[in-house]
């Protein structure tokens, strides 16, 4: 039994796993596919929490009088919500981008099945 | 005309880009060998195809982090074999290992049938019965030479061992299968197909 033997024997002996192992696999890339990565989902709670923090502690704020040479600047005291309300609506659009996102992958996967 | 590394290359990419569902040729393509390498170490077919099913994830998970420095068979090997070893490794420690042996057939041993009269069928299951008898070492990198058809360069690449211990337990492995072979089936094993 020479070389070119063996490796024709060993070629003869190639195991196959079961029949629908790659539908298996593929089912499962599917599903890494869609979940939404542990990290985004905590930056989500943690900007959330951060912007309605904001919002809460900008109520109770009031920025200081700005003196300008001879002028004293008084802000409105509904400046700094605005600002936190600003600062919320671009954290909700940038939400409202990733779940977008989400959903197109989610859309393709469906359409390539 | 292409080379089939670069084929793959340009598949990996399309897969990096979000067409997840062209991993399913690489899946098809290396299923068998990679099951046969996962069976050479663990010994038991339901064992190896949960740890290949975790090699894919694996791998796929891991495409992003692929450079292009080996062959993907190569990489997607050495997946292969170390979540084996570890899977192995594990059975060990928990005592589970026991001497299971279904990726071959038992019944075989009673087998005193000349190698070339029996069937196809029968030459793969006497053929893994064999590759299930020798050192796990000596199997895998048995199959991995002359299944997977991988150089020394790149079975050192998968296994981390050193060329020298590639070679010389290649030629051991050699004279076991063709020794436990030659036992079971009689001296004169030729291929007719």
């Amino acid at each position: 039994m020479n070389e070119q033997d063996i490796r024709n024997i060993i070629k003869i002996g190639i195991k196959s796993p079961s029949l629908d192992f790659t539908d298996k696999v593929m089912k499962e890339v599917s599903i890494i596919k869609n979940e939404v990565p542990k990290v985004t989902l905590w930056n989500i709670r943690l900007l959330l929490s951060a912007s309605f923090l904001l919002f809460i502690i900008s109520i109770f704020v009031r920025l200081p009088a700005i003196e300008i040479t001879n002028n004293t600047i008084r802000l409105s005291p509904m400046i700094m919500p605005i600002i936190s309300l600003v600062f919320i609506f671009i954290v909700l659009n940038q939400l409202y981008d990733l779940r977008k996102s989400i959903l197109d992958n989610k859309n393709i996967t469906w359409h390539n099945k | 005309m292409k080379k089939i590394r670069d084929i793959e290359f340009e598949l990996i990419e399309r897969i990096k880009g979000g067409d997840t569902s062209e991993f399913r040729i690489l899946v098809d393509k290396y299923k068998d060998v990679s099951f046969s390498l996962a069976c050479s170490i663990l010994k038991n077919e339901q064992d190896a195809e949960d740890a290949l099913q975790l090699s894919f994830i694996k791998a796929f998970k891991g495409l992003v982090s692929f450079s292009y420095k080996s062959s993907f068979s190569t990489w997607l090997f050495k997946i292969v074999v170390n979540t084996c070893k570890t899977k192995y490794k594990n059975q060990k420690r928990d005592n589970q290992l026991l001497d299971l042996d279904s990726c071959s057939n038992n019944d075989l041993s009673e087998n005193i049938t000349p190698f070339n009269e029996i069937n196809l069928r029968e030459r793969k299951e006497a053929i893994n019965k064999v590759l299930g008898m020798i050192n796990v070492d000596e199997s895998l990198l048995l199959q991995l030479f002359y299944l997977a058809e991988l150089s020394i360069n790149e079975i050192q690449e998968i296994t981390g061992y050193k060329d020298s211990k590639i070679k010389v337990t290649l030629l051991r492995a050699r004279k076991s299968f063709r020794k436990e072979l030659e036992k079971l089936y009689g001296f004169e094993i030729t291929l007719l197909s």
